[in-house]
């Protein structure tokens, strides 16, 4: 079973990883609507996607959020991505699965995933 | 509507503490085979509100059928509904300025309650809801739990500010370890 002073190994892995940022991802955002709504569509598991994609790729400067019902609740899961060359880009019924595409096409390949998007699902 | 887990009603409830500012939630969840009974609080220490004025609220939106069904707010409702289906209770004590408490009582083997679910998966997700706070998780099962504490667990990390995504996979993946070292199967 872990224990909580495992987490020393994390801090010392935390360090390493500050040696390494990327400045690239600087004011990247990504918020997942968690709004009643989004819950019961699924949200739960796509916001701990991301934020596993974003430590596993040791992403700095990308931060993972939540945020509200923002009146689509029909497209939730919801997740609005955010990055300084894209501006906002709006992703609806996502997955998991998806969480981790849209990590690596777009926030680290800088393509934004089309399929995904609100103008492609309408 | 309802949740297929009880772990996203929690979620969806704590995330109302969010919302009211609290900079402490403490969420429990507690079974017992000799009471046959699964107790869920979630206590904070944001707001609060009227609870009177909330019930009345609630009593007309749901005689207003022509009213869009909007899914905000429902969360509560919800809540109580997974409780009271089982034969369990509800109780929701909240006061303007000093925090709200919502505790739910399960009939722990009825079969009209729904599993517990990814309590881990909660945890981390409200760990990655904006703003600073201390969140706190305890779990027992006839006796034997954990708790999670992030207070605790900022201060092994340097008290550093904001979020850590290897700190979030950690705490997930510790919940997720002793719930299934306590449960066996059994309870939840």
């Amino acid at each position: 079973m872990k224990t909580l002073a495992d987490l020393q190994a994390i801090k010392e892995n935390l360090q390493s990883q500050m040696d390494l940022r990327n400045e690239s991802h600087a004011d990247t955002r990504i918020a997942v609507g968690m709004a009643t709504c989004g819950i019961a569509a699924g949200a739960r598991p796509v916001v701990t996607a991301f934020s596993d994609s974003v430590q596993e790729h040791k992403l700095h400067g990308v931060s993972v959020t939540l945020m509200g019902c923002i009146g689509l609740c029909s497209q939730e899961p919801i997740a609005e991505v955010t990055t300084p060359k894209d501006g906002k880009v709006i992703y609806v019924k996502m997955t998991p699965e998806k969480a981790k595409r849209v990590v690596e096409e777009h926030i680290i390949g800088g393509n934004v995933v089309k399929e995904y998007t609100i103008d492609n699902n309408k | 509507m309802e949740f297929e887990e009880l772990s996203l009603n929690i979620l969806d409830i704590a995330l109302n503490s969010v919302k009211a500012g609290a900079s402490l939630i403490k969420i429990s969840v507690t079974a017992s085979t000799e009471s046959d009974r699964l107790v869920v609080e979630i206590k904070d220490n944001g707001v609060g509100f009227d609870v009177n004025a909330y019930e009345k609220e609630t009593a007309q939106r749901l005689n207003q059928d022509s009213a869009p069904k909007k899914s905000g707010g429902n969360g509560l409702r919800l809540f109580k509904e997974s409780a009271e289906k089982t034969g369990g209770s509800f109780e929701l004590f909240s006061e303007k300025g000093s925090g709200t408490s919502v505790k739910a009582e399960y009939i722990l083997n009825s079969p009209l309650r729904a599993p517990l679910g990814d309590m881990a998966e909660t945890f981390a997700a409200l760990m990655l809801s904006e703003g600073e706070r201390d969140l706190v998780y305890t779990c027992v099962a006839d006796g034997e739990g954990f708790t999670v504490n992030t207070a605790q667990i900022k201060e092994q990390n340097g008290n550093a500010p904001g979020k850590n995504y290897g700190t979030i996979k950690f705490v997930k993946d510790f919940i997720k370890e002793n719930t299934e070292n306590i449960n066996k199967n059994r309870f939840f």
